[in-house]
C-alpha cells in the first residue's frame, strides 16, 4: 500500500522556528523540500543565514568521544549552556596536555636524531666530546662511498699518514673517522674530499664513548617517551572522568544542531523590523500524520499549517512512503530493489510476497527444511532486523506446506504421505506432447494465469494513469489480455479433450490483437488525439513492427515456458536429496546421521539460494516487467539523528 | 662444432655485412674529395649507406645530418644481427647496447646541467630505442633538470649509479659520465663477461681487459699531459681494472711526477710491444690504443671464426670506420690536404 501525501507549508515568527520543530516535527514524519525553490514565485522571502552555533561545540565533543574506550550511559541531564561551560574547561585542561606532550615529541625527535647520527660509529672507541680538545690531531667523522674507499685501500692508503677507523658499513657507505697529525691536515683533508669524504658532525655535548653516548640518548629517549604515555593517559583519565557527560553533551548538541540545520530548507520573510519576520517550512507528509498534526496544533497561535491540494503540479510527484500490513513489511526490500512505485501505480509488495513465498515453497517443498527455514530466518529478523531474513522466514512456511504436500521431510520420502502428488513419480499423460511430470504441467497452468493476471495489474495501472494508448493496445493490456487468454483457453481445451474452438473465432480473436499490437502507435495516437505525423516511411514502419510483433510473441512464448522452472526445481529438490540419502547409506537401512545432517545444510544452503534467485527472477522479468514501472521516489522525512 | 652449430647463420651474416665495410681504398677517395656532398654522392654508391642517404632532402646535405645517418647505420647493423642471435648470444649483444645507451644518457647530461637551450635532436633514434631500450626517449626528452633527468631514468639500470650522484649535492657533469663510464666497464667486467661459456669468457676478458687497460693508460696520459691532475683524482677516474698492468706499476704510472716518467714507465709495459705508425702531432698511447683494438679484433676474428668474436669484432670495425668517416667529413671541411686528411684517418682498414 502507498501512503497517500499531502503537501504541507508550515509557517510561524521566525524565532519561533526550533520550538515548533521540537514540538511537531520530532513526532510526525515529514520529508521537507526546500522552501526557497518550491517558493520561488513569492517575492520578500530570503534564505536563512545564520550559522548553526552548537557545530563547534559539537565538534569538539565528537573528538572527546574519539578518545573514549568505554562509553557509558549518556547523561542527559544538562541544559545547553552548561554544557557549553563544561565542554570549554575539558577543552582547557585539553589543549594543555596537548600542548605538553608537543613538546616532550620535539625533544624526543631531536634525540632520536642524534642516536641516528652515532649509530653508525658505534664500533669506535673514541669519546666524541673529547675530539674538539686534542691539541696535536684531528679526528674526523664521515662517511665515504664503498666504492671509494675500495680505492683508498688498494692505491692510497699505504702512502698516506692518516689513520682511517672504521665504524661499520652498509651496502653504500663506509661509516668511519679518520685521525690525522696537524702537519699532514691540510694534504689529508683533500685527499678525503676528493674521495667524496662526507663530515658529519657527532653531539659532543656528552661525555663517554660513542657507544656510552648512544645508550644515554637511548635512555633519555625512553624516558620521553614514557613521560608522553603518562601525558596521554593523563587525558584518558580527563574524557574517563566526564564520559557519560560528554556523550550526553554529544547527543544533545547533535539534536540541537539538526534541529537548527532545518533553517537551510526554510525560508523567511523579508521584514523592516528584525523581530517581525516569520518563517515558512514545506514539504511532504503523509495523510493521517497531516491530520494528526492539524489536530495537535489547532490551538497553537504561532504554528499555521497550509495543506496544498493538488499540488502535484507544481511540486513535482510526491515521495512514496509504503506502508503494508507487518507481515509484508520484510517484502518492501524486494520492491525497493527494484524501484519503488510512482505516484499513480499500485504497489506491489503485497502480491510479490503471495507470489514469492509460494513459488518459493514450490520450488523448495520440504517440511524439515522449511521449518529450519521458518525458525532460522525469524531468529534472525527479530533479532537483527535483517529483511531478507524475514522474507526467508516467511518463504520456510509454505516450504513446509509444500513439504506436506509433497511428502518430503529432510529428504526422506517415505516418512509422511504425500498429501498431494510426488513431483519425481507423478506423470500426466497429455495429448501431443506425450508423458510429462504433473508439477511440469501445473506449473506452466499457474505461469498462464500469473501473466493473465499481471496483465490484468497493468491495466489497473494504465486506468489510474489515464494512459489510453497502453490500456487498449499495448501487449500487456486489454489486446494482449484478449490475445493470450484466448490462446490459454484453445490450448487448455485442446489439452482436456474438449472441442478447440472454430477456425473463424481463432482468426478473430488472435487476428484482430495482433493488428492492433502492430498499430499500436498511430492507434494510441488516434485516441489520444494527438496528431502527430509518421516518422518513418510505411515499408520501414511495417518491418520494424513485423518484428517488434515476432518479438512480443516470442515474449508471451518464453515467458509461459519460464514458469516450468518451478516444477523443474520441485523435481531436483527431490532428486537431489535422494542423492545424498544415497551417499549417507540410507538404503542399507542405517543411514549416516553426520552424512544426512551435512548432506541437508549443503542443499538447503545451495539450493535456498539458487531458488531464491530463480524466484526473484520471475518475479521481476516475468512479472513486473509487464506492468510495473517503479520510477518513484523514496520518502526521507527528517530525522533527528539521535533519535535512530 | 657446438660453436659451428650455433655461429654458422649469424656468422655468415656477420661476413655479408662485413664485406660491405669501406676498404683503404675507399677512403683514400675520400680524402681525395673536395666536399661534403661529393662525400655523400661517393657513398650512395653501394655502400650500406646508400639507402639512407638516397632518401634524405638535399638540402639536408650538412655533417650534422649525415652523422646521424651513420650512427643508424651502426643500429641498423646491431639489430640485423641481434635478431640472427640465440638466446644467449643476444643476452651479451645487450651489452653493447648500453654502449649506445649511455651515449644518449651523456648526451642529454650535456644539455641539462650546461644550461643549454637547444631542443633535444633525439627523435631519429627513438625508433631503434623504443623496440630495443630500456631508456624511453619520450621521457628523457621532457627533462629540464639533472633531478628531472636523474627521475625519467627510474625504471632502468642507470638509475641507481646516478641517483646517488643526485642525492650528494655539488656533482658536475664530469661526475655524472664518469659515473656513467665507471658502471659500464664494471658491468662488462662483472655481468656481461657471465652469460659467456668458457672459451668465449676467455676471448671476452682478453678484449674488455685489454681495452679497460688502454682506456685506463690513455686517461692517466692524458690527466698528466693536459690537465696536470693530482693522483687521487687520476685514481678516482680510472677504471679500477687492471688486465695486464700490474696494480704496482698502475700505481707508479698515476703517480709519476712527469709525463716523461710516464712515458718512460708505459714504454716497459706490456703494451710497449704494440708498434703503432705514429703522427708528428700525436703521441703513442693514442696511437697504440687504437691499433692494438684493431689488431686484436682482427686477429681474435681470424682465429675463433665461429664465435662471438666475429660480432665484436664486426661492430667494432663498424664504429671505427663511422669514427673514420665523420673525421674525413670534418677534415674535408676544414679544407685539408688529402695527405693530411689519411693521416687523421691513420690505422688500417681492410
Amino acid at each position: 500500500m502507498i501512503v497517500k501525501m499531502k503537501f504541507l507549508q508550515i509557517s510561524g515568527p521566525e524565532h519561533d522556528i526550533d520550538r515548533m520543530c521540537r514540538q511537531y516535527l520530532s513526532k510526525h514524519e515529514i520529508q521537507l523540500e526546500n522552501a526557497i525553490a518550491e517558493l520561488k514565485t513569492t517575492d520578500n522571502l530570503q534564505p536563512f543565514i545564520e550559522v548553526n552555533p552548537y557545530r563547534d561545540p559539537l565538534g569538539k565533543a565528537e573528538q572527546f568521544c574519539e578518545l573514549l574506550k568505554v562509553k557509558p550511559e549518556p547523561d542527559m541531564s544538562m541544559d545547553l549552556d552548561s554544557i557549553g561551560e563544561m565542554l570549554r574547561e575539558i577543552n582547557h585542561d585539553y589543549v594543555e596536555l596537548q600542548e605538553r606532550k608537543e613538546m616532550l615529541k620535539k625533544r624526543e625527535d631531536e634525540l632520536k636524531e642524534k642516536a641516528v647520527a652515532l649509530a653508525p660509529f658505534r664500533g669506535l672507541e673514541i669519546r666524541p666530546g673529547d675530539t674538539a680538545k686534542y691539541q696535536f690531531m684531528k679526528i674526523r667523522f664521515g662517511r665515504i662511498g664503498l666504492d671509494y674507499y675500495r680505492r683508498l685501500e688498494r692505491y692510497l692508503y699505504q702512502d698516506m699518514h692518516a689513520i682511517f677507523l672504521e665504524g661499520s658499513r652498509n651496502e653504500n657507505y663506509v661509516y668511519g673517522c679518520y685521525v690525522v697529525s696537524n702537519e699532514e691536515k691540510t694534504k689529508t683533508d683533500s685527499v678525503f674530499n676528493s674521495l667524496h669524504f662526507e663530515r658529519m658532525t657527532l653531539p659532543d655535548e656528552y661525555a663517554g664513548t660513542v657507544q656510552q653516548v648512544y645508550e644515554i640518548i637511548q635512555k633519555d629517549v625512553q624516558r620521553l617517551t614514557a613521560e608522553t604515555q603518562e601525558l596521554e593517559d593523563q587525558s584518558q583519565e580527563l574524557m574517563k572522568k566526564n564520559a557519560a557527560k560528554i556523550l550526553g553533551a554529544r547527543k544533545k548538541l547533535q539534536e540541537a544542531s539538526d534541529y537548527f540545520d532545518i533553517r537551510k530548507k526554510a525560508v523567511k520573510s523579508l521584514e523592516e523590523d528584525e523581530n517581525d519576520g516569520y518563517y515558512i517550512l514545506c514539504g511532504w507528509m503523509g495523510e493521517d500524520d497531516v491530520e494528526a498534526f492539524q489536530r495537535e496544533s489547532k490551538d497553537d497561535p504561532n504554528v499555521m499549517i497550509l495543506v496544498e491540494e493538488d499540488k502535484e503540479k507544481y511540486f513535482g510527484e510526491a515521495p512514496t512512503k509504503l506502508n503494508n500490513p507487518k507481515i509484508f513489511k520484510p517484502f518492501e526490500m524486494f520492491t525497493e530493489m527494484y524501484g519503488l512505485p510512482g505516484a499513480n501505480e499500485m504497489d506491489p509488495t503485497i502480491f510479490v510476497a503471495l507470489t514469492y513465498t509460494i513459488i518459493f515453497g514450490a520450488m523448495f517443498g520440504d517440511l524439515g527444511q522449511g521449518a529450519v527455514l521458518f525458525v532460522g530466518g525469524g531468529l534472525l529478523y527479530l533479532f537483527k532486523k535483517m529483511r531478507l531474513a524475514g522474507i526467508i522466514s516467511v518463504a520456510g512456511i509454505f516450504s513446509m506446506f509444500f513439504g506436506l504436500m509433497f511428502g518430503s521431510v529432510f529428504g526422506f520420502e517415505d516418512v509422511i504421505p504425500a498429501l498431494w502428488l510426488r513431483p519425481v513419480d507423478a506423470m500426466t499423460n497429455l495429448p501431443f506432447v506425450g508423458q510429462l511430470n504433473t508439477v511440469f504441467v501445473v506449473a506452466i497452468a499457474v505461469g498462464m494465469g500469473l501473466n493473465l493476471l499481471v496483465m490484468l495489474f497493468q491495466v489497473i495501472n494504465a486506468v489510474k494513469a489515464h494512459d489510453l494508448e497502453n490500456l487498449l493496445f499495448s501487449n500487456n493490456g486489454l489486446a494482449g489480455i484478449v490475445f493470450y487468454g484466448f490462446l490459454v483457453l484453445t490450448v487448455v481445451l485442446f489439452m482436456t479433450g474438449h472441442k478447440t474452438p472454430s477456425n473463424i473465432l481463432l482468426a478473430i480473436f488472435l487476428g484482430i490483437p495482433v493488428l492492433l499490437f502492430l498499430f499500436k502507435e498511430p492507434l494510441g495516437n488516434l485516441v489520444e488525439k494527438n496528431h502527430k505525423k509518421m516518422e518513418v516511411g510505411p515499408g520501414m514502419f511495417l518491418v520494424q513492427g513485423f518484428f517488434e510483433l515476432f518479438e512480443t510473441m516470442l515474449s508471451y512464448f518464453s515467458n509461459t515456458l519460464s514458469y516450468v522452472r518451478i516444477g523443474a526445481f520441485a523435481v531436483s529438490h527431490a532428486a537431489i536429496m535422494e542423492v545424498v540419502l544415497m551417499l549417507s547409506g540410507a538404503e542399507q537401512g542405517s543411514p549416516n546421521i553426520i552424512g544426512v545432517i551435512v548432506g541437508n545444510a549443503i542443499v538447503m544452503l545451495l539450493e535456498g539460494l539458487v531458488v531464491g534467485i530463480q524466484v526473484l527472477r520471475l518475479e521481476y522479468y516475468e512479472m513486473f516487467s509487464r506492468f510495473y514501472k517503479g520510477n518513484g521516489r523514496k520518502f526521507e522525512p527528517f530525522k533527528n539523528t539521535t533519535n535512530r | 662444432m657446438g660453436n659451428v652449430m650455433s655461429y654458422s647463420g649469424l656468422v655468415t651474416k656477420v661476413r655479408a655485412m662485413q664485406a660491405k665495410l669501406l676498404t683503404e681504398q675507399d677512403f683514400v677517395n675520400i680524402a681525395n674529395m673536395s666536399s661534403v656532398p661529393d662525400i655523400v654522392e661517393y657513398l650512395k654508391n653501394g655502400t650500406p649507406y646508400a639507402d639512407a642517404l638516397n632518401r634524405m632532402d638535399e638540402s639536408l646535405y650538412h655533417r650534422r645530418h649525415i652523422e646521424k645517418v651513420l650512427e643508424l647505420s651502426l643500429y641498423a647493423d646491431y639489430v640485423r644481427i641481434f635478431r640472427f642471435a640465440g638466446m644467449n648470444q643476444k643476452k651479451f649483444m645487450k651489452g653493447f647496447w648500453k654502449r649506445y645507451e649511455i651515449n644518449v644518457i651523456n648526451y642529454c647530461l650535456r644539455i641539462v646541467l650546461n644550461h643549454r637551450d637547444i631542443p633535444f635532436d633525439l627523435d631519429y633514434k627513438k625508433e631503434y630505442f623504443d623496440k630495443y631500450s630500456q631508456i624511453s626517449i619520450d621521457k628523457l626528452v621532457t627533462s629540464d633538470s639533472v633531478e628531472t633527468l636523474v627521475d625519467n631514468l627510474k625504471g632502468t639500470e642507470y638509475y641507481e649509479p646516478l641517483q646517488k650522484l643526485r642525492d650528494s649535492s655539488g656533482a658536475t657533469l664530469y661526475d655524472y659520465s664518469m659515473a656513467l663510464e665507471q658502471y659500464y666497464f664494471r658491468n662488462a667486467w662483472y655481468k656481461q663477461r657471465k652469460v659467456l661459456s668458457k672459451d668465449e669468457k676467455e676471448l671476452f676478458t682478453r678484449d674488455a681487459g685489454l681495452k679497460i687497460d688502454l682506456l685506463n693508460l690513455e686517461w692517466i696520459y692524458r690527466a698528466k699531459k693536459y690537465f696536470h691532475m693530482l693522483p687521487t683524482d687520476i685514481y678516482l677516474m680510472t677504471i679500477p681494472i687492471h688486465y695486464r698492468i700490474r696494480p704496482e706499476e698502475f700505481k707508479a704510472m698515476v703517480e709519476a711526477p712527469t709525463v716523461e716518467q710516464f712515458l718512460q714507465l708505459f714504454a716497459n709495459s706490456y703494451y710497449s710491444r704494440f708498434k703503432a705508425v705514429t703522427r708528428k702531432d700525436s703521441h703513442p698511447v693514442e696511437d697504440i690504443y687504437r691499433e692494438c683494438l684493431h689488431r686484436l679484433y682482427v686477429q681474435d676474428r681470424r682465429r675463433n671464426p665461429y664465435s662471438l668474436a666475429t660480432v665484436n669484432s664486426y661492430l667494432a670495425l663498424k664504429e671505427e670506420e663511422i669514427q673514420k668517416l665523420t673525421t674525413a667529413m670534418e677534415c674535408i671541411r676544414y679544407q685539408l690536404t688529402p695527405r693530411e686528411t689519411l693521416e687523421y684517418l691513420g690505422g688500417k682498414s681492410e
